[in-house]
């Protein structure tokens, strides 16, 4: 098995502009991990400056930890990355974005404010 | 220029105790400021809570039966002032919660339909359909319908204002989303910020559970009560590291008529007998383990596999009792019914805290405390579903008694507002500065969270507590002062989200509580509950309190007795 989970994480920093830009991270592993392990990893021995919300409320209810993978809502603390895959992630809700994958849940928003 | 915001009651933390004062104070004509560390309702431990809410609701059952329950649960080192306000007040708390749209499970006749958990004489946990998440849920659209009530999310307190009388009258704060310094000015402040969990390498609470109020309430002068006293739980998964941290319920697997299974040892034998308490499993488990029968990784197993009940049978009991884990297990690979999950004791719920009076007042005036935050309830031990009722009873308490003080008061400048402006800022400015060979926050916060298990883990002793204690003065020196972040400063902004400061000014928390939860833990020279000393395996003759406050301390006091001893 290639241990190596290959990211590609949509930045943003509203203090210098609204423009998203990817940058790639690769965690070598060799084993599956979530999403919000995955992000704190890339945080703790990568990248410092990564923004997400590492809240897990521990039973896949609260949805702080929610992003985009590869186009798609997912909830970040149950969803697996496989070594050997490279993958795309995103805000959630791009239109809010506080920095990075971390958005505004003050923010309305009919479309993504479902229960 | 400073940036100001004036309420009449601020309160930090948004769980369900910061809700539940929130609605109380508004509903008495509070305008209330909710400041909090991520999204009210999706932070915190509250939406991590089970479902239990202790409260009276099986016939033959009394308040002054959930009374004795609790005192001796908490081995008798409870405030039984408080504790009785508990028993009288929960059964009204959770009819509030039915009346603000939480569901609770219930029999056909429309009775509460409650579950029987060790400690309990009665079945007396009412089971809370969606737990913590849920009851938030219901507190947070209830408290929508409060124009007074305003919601600060993203918000990091770090500093309380005092008066010219030395009462509580506002706070400095972190705004993390534009990175900016502010304060706000207030008649009166409640803390309901939770534990501090979060200082142990083992816990199953909330990130965010670093001990923020009880910082803030020790930096305002505020006694501290019995801050040894931390409570483990006995089955959270320890292995693999994806799921680690998740909360299983021993108290339903081993009851025959809920899951029908059982704990077992590493050598997949059963190891204890009965309905225990969650200290007493925990000493269960840790004999094991230091007998060579623990599993691969220190624990023990949950065992569903070899459930009494047939598997169509377990399958709904599973749906019917813990939906949530179940299915979360599930999507990471774990099918409970299956296989055998590690599990051992994880930092649960913090029992000590800020010490508070039966109408949530703290020994700072104007400064009011509820649910974990605060530390004279329960004692050594805390018996399942007391938290959700303490987090309702002492929350609603809490904001009358806040909103009563507020409308003696008028808005007042306090000449510390600006200074204390301006040193966060100094502070936050010199942090970013140690730029060249600095420690990254996270470094400084691992180091001591296994200091904090090592030294003052589920077993303690003078020895190690001490070792554990010049640690940390080290730890202080060497590496919380050479601390630096990622920064992506503005102007006059911190920048947006920053994470890092996020954990440099809460690790700069659990230094100082991590200090005073050690050096009370070497006051207390007995075991009683949770608090397992070694070299002092007996309980002492009387129950006392311990104290801190104002740097001084730590000291002993009585615990309140409900009447008079004869």
């Amino acid at each position: 098995m290639n241990g190596t989970i290959k990211i590609s994480i949509g930045r943003k920093d509203p203090f210098i502009g609204n423009a998203v830009h990817y940058q790639d991270y690769e965690i070598q592993t060799g084993r599956d991990m979530t999403v919000l392990e995955a992000l704190q990893e890339i945080y703790l021995r990568h990248d410092p400056t990564l923004a997400f919300r590492h809240y897990r409320c521990g039973r896949r209810l609260c949805r702080s930890c929610e992003v985009k993978l590869d186009g798609k809502v997912v909830r970040g603390c149950a969803t697996l990355l496989h070594p050997g895959r490279t993958y795309r992630i995103e805000a959630a809700r791009p239109e809010a974005v506080i920095r990075d994958l971390v958005f505004d849940f003050d923010a309305s928003n009919s479309q993504t404010a479902r229960e | 220029m400073i940036d100001l915001t004036q309420t009449d009651v601020l309160i930090v933390g948004g769980g369900g105790a910061g809700m539940r004062a929130a609605i109380e104070a508004a509903s008495l004509g509070c305008q209330v400021l909710v400041a909090n560390k991520g999204p009210v309702g999706r932070s915190g431990t509250t939406p991590m809570a089970m479902e239990a809410f202790q409260a009276v609701g099986f016939p033959g059952d009394s308040e002054e039966i959930h009374f004795r329950d609790t005192v001796e649960g908490g081995y008798h080192l409870g405030d039984e002032n408080l504790i009785s306000v508990l028993a009288r007040d929960a059964a009204r708390r959770a009819r509030d919660l039915e009346a603000y749209g939480v569901k609770f499970k219930k029999k056909p006749d429309g009775a509460f339909d409650p579950m029987h958990h060790p400690g309990q004489t009665f079945p007396r946990a009412l089971f809370i359909q969606g737990g913590g998440y849920g009851m938030l849920s219901g507190l947070v659209r209830e408290a929508g319908k409060h124009p007074g009530i305003r919601a600060l999310n993203d918000v990091l307190v770090v500093k309380l204002i005092l008066d010219r009388k030395r009462s509580a009258s506002g706070a400095i704060l972190l705004d993390l989303k534009d990175g900016r310094v502010k304060a706000l000015r207030s008649k009166a402040v409640i803390l309901a910020t939770g534990g501090y969990e979060e200082l142990w390498a083992l816990n199953d609470a909330s990130c965010t559970a670093c001990g923020d109020g009880v910082f803030l309430a020790y930096e305002a002068g505020a006694e501290l009560v019995d801050l040894e006293m931390l409570q483990y739980y006995p089955t959270v998964v320890i292995h693999p590291p994806s799921i680690q941290g998740t909360l299983f319920q021993y108290e339903l697997i081993t009851d025959p008529e809920m899951l029908g299974g059982r704990l077992l040892n590493g050598k997949k034998e059963p190891f204890f007998k009965g309905k225990l308490l969650r200290d007493a499993i925990v000493r269960a488990i840790g004999k094991e383990v230091r007998a060579g029968r623990g599993t691969p990784h220190g624990g023990v197993y949950i065992d569903l596999v070899h459930s009494t009940k047939s598997r169509e049978d377990l399958t709904r009991a599973l749906e019917k009792w813990q939906p949530n884990q179940f299915h979360y297990l599930q999507d990471m690979g774990f099918d409970l019914r299956e296989t055998l999950v590690e599990v051992a004791p994880h930092a649960h719920y913090t029992l000590g805290g800020v010490a508070i009076d039966e109408e949530a007042r703290t020994t700072v005036p104007g400064l009011f405390a509820a649910g974990e935050v605060a530390g004279n309830l329960h004692g050594a031990n805390r018996v399942s579903g007391n938290a959700l009722a303490e987090t309702q009873v002492f929350g609603a308490l809490a904001g009358a008694s806040a909103a009563g003080w507020a409308k003696e008061k008028n808005f007042e400048e306090s000449p510390d507002e600006r200074d204390e402006w301006q040193q966060t800022k100094a502070l936050l400015e010199k942090m970013g500065q140690n730029k060249e060979r600095g420690f990254r926050p996270f470094q400084v916060r691992e180091k001591l969270q296994r200091i904090m298990w090592d030294r003052c883990g589920v077993e303690r002793e003078d020895e190690s507590l001490a070792r554990g204690a010049r640690e940390l003065e080290r730890l202080e020196k060497e590496m919380l002062s050479q601390m630096t972040f990622a920064s992506p400063a503005g102007d006059d902004s911190f920048g947006a989200y920053p994470r890092e400061i996020q954990d440099a000014l809460e690790v700069r928390v659990m230094v100082t509580v991590g200090k005073l939860v050690l050096a009370s833990a070497l006051f207390r020279e007995e075991t009683r509950g949770h608090h397992m000393r070694t070299d002092y395996p007996s309980p002492s003759r009387e129950p006392v309190h311990t104290l801190v406050a104002g740097g001084k301390g730590p000291w002993a006091k009585e615990v309140k007795k409900k009447e008079p001893r004869g």
